[in-house]
């Protein structure tokens, strides 16, 4: 009997423990890019339609189309975007770039077929003219195609590329706009919705070509990539509840007294949109700053310590690796936090101040929403940094907790302060946040107190491959797939 | 009696001397009831057994290591251990002597799961303290995994439920010998271990060829098996050997010198005692009984033989047994023909009773064995033999203590292609030798390595060892 005794498998040096974790991170900031994105696209739109003298009746039904196309696309396509971004950093780690492309269209198509179907309907049943359901369809579907367009990009992580493509997206849609609404003198809304789709048709265009530029042509089953939602179901579950924890309170105020028809089934709550998308920006300070300093310090201690891990560290130099690394974390959360606290206060007080000056039609109360929400956005930023953090050690499921409860919260929040007076409106958020904030940094913090313990003993001691049906399916797919190219080769 | 026959690796699972010692051994103790506790590689080879089981097997208890692996992790959380039970899980991990007992009630079939204690923050610290002390500047990660492969099996087994006997026999010691002492202890009842090699040089050599243990964990992985060896010479109430040699070897690695005893193996001697002088018809014909095997060493025969023919032109070699390792017979044919020597024939599996009949002597050329049947099969049909000097083969031809019987033939250095030589030689030429030598063999072989004495020998053992245990109990 050989030995009798037998090895077990080495999971640390065939999986590479580290490496793509951090790609899961960058697929937030997915989410950080687009809203700008709309916040721009939407103030254009706006101060276009007032040029050409559109009533403000019609400008919010322009708006409210435009959000709403925006909203689910991400919503959808954000689900997705963790298991897609691992998928990703696992492909450029086992050096199969080749099947990066076919999974982008097995992506878009995966979510065109579940999107656009769910939209049609929608839209079908909403009552608004065939020429604006047109535009809004197809700018739903560019949408999507787009949003996972950009976590490829940024999946190897070129920022410029994709801000080069929101450039594009709005100088095309400028110009087309006045093309189609100065020059062929078309109706201004069903015009400026056209514009949007014409814009985004650039960007798409862009990611298109800057894609096809950094990945060889593909080869292998474009739908490999379903076989990493079977693989890593936590980070579907993830980015749908942490993209509904975001956007649940906007949505569930429509619904609220301050609901609105815009147009057809299209609702808005204007009061609490436009304060929301104010206060959103008031994290952006503390994305920024995790990619650039938080990511940067502490990404070097993280990759010295798993690298010891990895690379057969002594404990001795693994125990020192591992200090440094928790107060290199300790030191730039605190920063972090500091600075988001900085920022928060300006926006609660100065800008709080200038709103109502400043002639955007801000009421009292709105002001008012607007700095309950930047308290909450402010917590947000840093919970959802901790949530980050949990990801990069790959503790999926406690970074799946901490969505959940944010977003159960969010919903369960806004429901509850939508009975109550007017003043207790934006609360339901900050409890989310709250929520968020607390859980995250009890989690992270025990996790980090535990962390080789996590590490190796989560290890299972031996590792059984779990096969499903669908799973065995989109093998023979791929083996098939494969076979081909092979035989035409 | 209730015995339970303790097994690792071999019966009823593979063909080899220990599985065919087992099967005999059972079938001599008609009266007695075998509880069978076996332990085996692969899952896939329960309950299929490559030999009929006696009637008085009772029960068999099979337990697969690879089983350990694929086990579902239970629900139930394991229990906390206290700081004195890290210490003995401790001393575990540094191969060093653990308190057994403690070891037991910590893993046993009701309290901790391994595989789940293995998951455990207790055994994360664990590993750290030995990484600490043992293995300061080697990968840390090297070591858990490796502690991990280690130890899970046995722990495995102890979790598993124990089947309960009036006495522990063990065929080795290693897993088998840490089960037989603990079952002993725990049921009260005596503990015989019998060695047909030694367990610990096995895997000693096994471990240092071996290509899947990392260089610098060698030592450690060594050390383990001697760990489980110390602990069942110290539980065993008797320890038996084949030949003096090997009840030397256990006296080295610990075993207390009052404890060992040689219990030769006993062969069915009666075919083989009867079978005739060969009748002279102008050959000299040598036997080699052996399975075409790398560690048979049939290559250093043929070479000595190739020589021989030189000299006595009408010897002839007859190879009989079948073959095992089918690149190894082709190796020798090929060494055939490039030495062009003629007169050898591999004769596949054949009646070895019969065709010891036209045989004049055999020779043995392992560089390996324990007590080999062959020997002792050849002895008892007067047929001198040429051994090699390994395992028991110098007591079998040249007699163990108080035995003056004199020489049954010869014994050579493995591999000493002049000495095996000067021997076959002799043996062709002078006829007188072989007769004498072939009277002595048979006479050593029907006093000494008959079945029935080996049965006696064992009940011989058994009384002991119960005498002892009942002492020992009183105490």
């Amino acid at each position: 009997m050989a030995g009798i005794g037998f090895e077990l498998k080495r999971l640390f040096s065939k999986k590479g423990l580290i490496a793509q974790l951090r790609a899961n991170v960058y697929a937030s900031l997915v989410i950080a890019g687009p809203m700008l994105l709309g916040a721009c696209l939407l103030f254009l739109v706006k101060y276009i339609a007032t040029l050409a003298g559109v009533e403000a009746t019609d400008q919010d039904a322009l708006i409210v189309m435009i959000t709403w196309a925006m909203l689910f696309s991400l919503l959808l396509t954000s689900t997705f975007s963790f298991s897609l971004a691992r998928f990703i950093s696992d492909m450029l780690y086992e050096h199969t770039e080749e099947r990066i492309l076919p999974s982008m269209y097995g992506a878009i198509s995966f979510c065109l077929v579940i999107g656009s179907i769910g939209w049609g309907i929608f839209l079908y049943f909403s009552g608004i003219p065939l020429e604006y359901a047109i535009p809004v369809y197809l700018l739903f579907c560019e949408s999507v195609v787009v949003w996972i367009q950009v976590s490829y990009t940024n999946a190897v992580k070129d920022y410029r590329q994709v801000m080069l493509g929101f450039v594009y997206a709005i100088i095309s849609a400028l110009v087309s706009s006045y093309v189609l609404i100065w020059v062929f003198q078309l109706p201004t809304i069903a015009a400026l919705l056209v514009s949007v789709c014409i814009g985004y048709a650039v960007m798409m265009l862009h990611y298109t070509l800057v894609l096809h530029a950094y990945f060889p042509m593909g080869e292998g089953s474009a739908l490999k990539f379903l076989q990493w939602f079977g693989k890593y179901p936590a980070l579907i579950l993830v980015g749908f509840f942490s993209t509904l924890g975001l956007f649940g309170h906007i949505i569930m105020m429509w619904a609220s007294p301050w609901g609105r028809v815009a147009i057809g089934n299209f609702y808005h709550a204007p009061q609490h949109d436009i304060p929301a998308l104010l206060a959103f920006l008031s994290i952006l300070v503390t994305t920024v700053n995790f990619v650039t300093s938080m990511e940067v310090k502490f990404y070097q201690r993280y990759r010295v310590y798993f690298g010891l891990l990895n690379g057969g560290g002594s404990l001795y130099d693994i125990e020192k690796a591992y200090r440094e690394l928790v107060t290199v974390l300790k030191q730039e959360l605190f920063y972090l936090a500091q600075v988001q606290l900085f920022v928060s206060i300006l926006f609660i007080v100065i800008i709080g101040e200038l709103l109502p000056v400043l002639g955007l039609g801000f009421t009292e109360s709105m002001t008012g929403l607007f700095r309950v929400l930047c308290l909450g956005y402010g917590l947000y930023a840093i919970g959802n940094v901790f949530m980050l953090l949990l990801l990069y050690f790959a503790d999926f499921k406690d970074a799946m907790l901490v969505s959940v409860i944010f977003a159960a919260a969010n919903l369960g929040g806004t429901y509850y302060v939508i009975q109550l007076p007017e003043t207790y409106y934006g609360f339901g958020f900050v409890a989310a946040a709250l929520a968020m904030y607390l859980v995250g940094w009890v989690l992270l913090s025990s996790f980090i107190k535990k962390l080789d313990y996590h590490i190796y003993c989560k290890q299972p001691v031996f590792v059984k491959e779990k096969t499903r049906p669908l799973q065995r399916l989109i093998d023979r797919l791929d083996e098939k797939l494969m076979g081909r190219k092979t035989e035409e080769a | 009696m209730r015995i339970c026959l303790i097994f690792e690796g071999s019966y009823p699972f593979t063909i080899g001397g220990v599985s065919n010692w087992a099967q005999g051994f059972i079938r001599h103790f008609p009266d007695d009831e075998f509880v069978l506790w076996t332990i085996g590689d692969l899952e896939t080879r329960r309950r299929k057994y490559l030999y009929e089981l006696p009637e008085n097997v009772v029960e068999v208890n099979e337990y697969f290591l690879d089983t350990a692996l694929k086990q579902r992790l239970k629900r139930t959380a394991n229990p906390r251990i206290s700081e004195l039970q890290k210490e003995v899980i401790r001393e575990f991990f540094r191969c060093g002597d653990p308190d057994w007992i403690a070891l037991q009630e910590i893993f046993n079939q009701k309290r901790m799961d391994p595989v789940k204690f293995f998951m455990s923050s207790d055994f994360l610290e664990i590993v750290k303290d030995i990484s600490r002390e043992k293995f300061p500047f080697i990968g840390f990660s090297d070591l858990f995994w490796t502690v991990r492969s280690m130890f899970l099996p046995l722990l495995y087994l102890i979790h598993q439920p124990m089947p309960e006997a009036e006495l522990y026999h063990s065929a080795s010691t290693g897993y088998a010998g840490v089960l037989g002492g603990l079952a002993s202890q725990k049921y009260s009842s005596p503990y015989v271990l019998t060695e047909h090699g030694i367990y610990t040089r096995e895997r000693e050599e096994e471990i240092l060829r071996s290509d899947w243990t990392p260089i610098h964990f060698k030592e450690y992985w060594i050390s383990m098996f001697y760990m489980y060896s110390r602990f069942a010479y110290q539980a065993a109430q008797k320890v038996t050997s084949l030949f003096g040699g090997a009840s030397s070897i256990q006296q080295e690695l610990g075993c207390p010198r009052e404890k060992t005893e040689v219990v030769s193996n006993g062969v069915k001697l009666d075919h083989f005692r009867a079978v005739p002088e060969k009748k002279a018809n102008g050959t000299i014909d040598i036997g080699a009984v052996v399975r075409v095997a790398p560690i048979k060493d049939l290559k250093t025969l043929l070479y000595t033989f190739s020589r021989l023919k030189q000299e006595i032109p009408e010897a002839h070699l007859h190879i009989l047994g079948g073959i095992d390792d089918e690149d190894y017979y082709q190796e020798c044919l090929a060494l055939i023909e490039f030495l062009e020597v003629t007169d050898v024939v591999f004769t596949g599996y054949v009646n070895i009773i019969e065709y010891m009949a036209r045989l004049d002597f055999t020779v043995l050329t392992s560089i390996s064995e324990g007590q080999p049947l062959a020997l002792i099969e050849s002895m008892a049909a007067k047929r001198p033999v040429i051994a090699t000097n390994v395992g028991a083969c110098r007591e079998l031809i040249e007699g163990g203590k108080g035995d003056s019987l004199g020489s049954a033939g010869y014994c050579v250095p493995p591999m000493d292609q002049t000495g095996l030589l000067r021997a076959m030689v002799e043996l062709c030429r002078n006829v007188k030798k072989r007769e004498r030598m072939g009277q002595v063999g048979q006479t050593r072989a029907v006093s000494y390595y008959q079945e029935s004495q080996m049965v006696t020998n064992y009940r011989d053992v058994y009384e002991k060892a119960i005498a002892q245990w009942q002492a020992l109990d009183l105490n």
